[in-house]
């Protein structure tokens, strides 16, 4: 069985994307440890990805083991019109998903996100974007540690982003 | 066109309320060794990863391993730090191992 069919054989849940969300911004450190600044973005841009869907989707009342399908599906532009505007990336988009996060929490009539939360998201956005896997890539040091630095800060305040 | 109303309430699997109440025995006191063995992972403030690696999961789906491992730790640890919970994985022993986890 190739490796595909042993990962689809489960559907994905949101606590898959919470788990890989983590270990992608491990390995998105080992990355800039081996100087690997463009592809250290990359995937801790995939890792701040997941983190705003997790938060996103907990606070629409998900739990663990929920399908991401249909909590993704309910969010296409097709069948959803967000009250912001921002460009759903096919599903990738760092500011949709921190528009969105934001707008949820209006919705629940939380309190408002932390402070630094809209800086860190448009560092984020303005950083990052899933196509820039076809870019060879020439970041520095600097914009990688910076990049990775603000996904932690998503990591470790997801607990407040969330609820 | 017909209108069918469907069943929104969970349906529990056969022998879910055993594998909770085994669960809930061994939140509470848990043994020195054997299965399951449970593992509370905390990666940050307010975040708390669960994993039951157990033999008995084998049959049950994903879905129905997270909730009998939800409702479990929901009824020993409460509310409050059950909202806390964004993983609650059951794995088997090899599962686990594929993982990494354990």
């Amino acid at each position: 069985m190739g490796y595909r069919a042993v990962l689809e054989a489960n559907p994905e849940s949101v606590q898959d994307l919470e788990l890989s969300a983590a270990r992608r911004l491990d390995e998105a450190m080992e990355l800039f440890v081996a100087k690997r600044n463009h592809a250290a973005i990359y995937v801790a841009g995939l890792s701040a990805e997941m983190y705003l869907k997790t938060a996103c989707f907990f606070l629409g009342g998900a739990v663990p083991a929920d399908r991401t399908d249909a909590l993704l599906a309910a969010v296409r532009p097709r069948t959803y019109r967000p009250p912001f505007n921002a460009d759903f990336e096919s599903g990738h988009g760092l500011w949709f998903w921190s528009q969105e996060l934001i707008a949820r929490r209006r919705r629940r009539g939380l309190s408002r996100q932390p402070n630094r939360f809209l800086q860190i998201a448009s560092g984020l956005y303005l950083d990052w974007y899933v196509a820039m896997r076809y870019r060879p890539g020439m970041a520095t040091p600097e914009q990688a540690s910076q990049f990775i630095t603000e996904v932690e800060w998503l990591a470790n305040n997801h607990a407040q982003l969330r609820r | 066109m017909p209108v069918r109303e469907t069943n929104t309430h969970r349906r529990n699997m056969p022998g879910e309320a055993d594998l909770r109440d085994e669960l809930e025995k061994e939140l509470r006191n848990p043994k020195e060794e054997g299965e399951p063995e449970i593992i509370i992972n905390r990666p940050s403030p307010g975040t708390i990863h669960l994993y039951v690696i157990w033999s008995r999961w084998d049959d049950l789906d994903q879905l129905v391993r997270s909730r009998i491992i939800l409702d479990a730790f929901t009824a020993v640890k409460g509310e409050p730090e059950a909202i806390q919970v964004t993983v609650s994985m059951g794995l088997t022993i090899d599962e686990a191992k594929r993982l990494g986890i354990g």
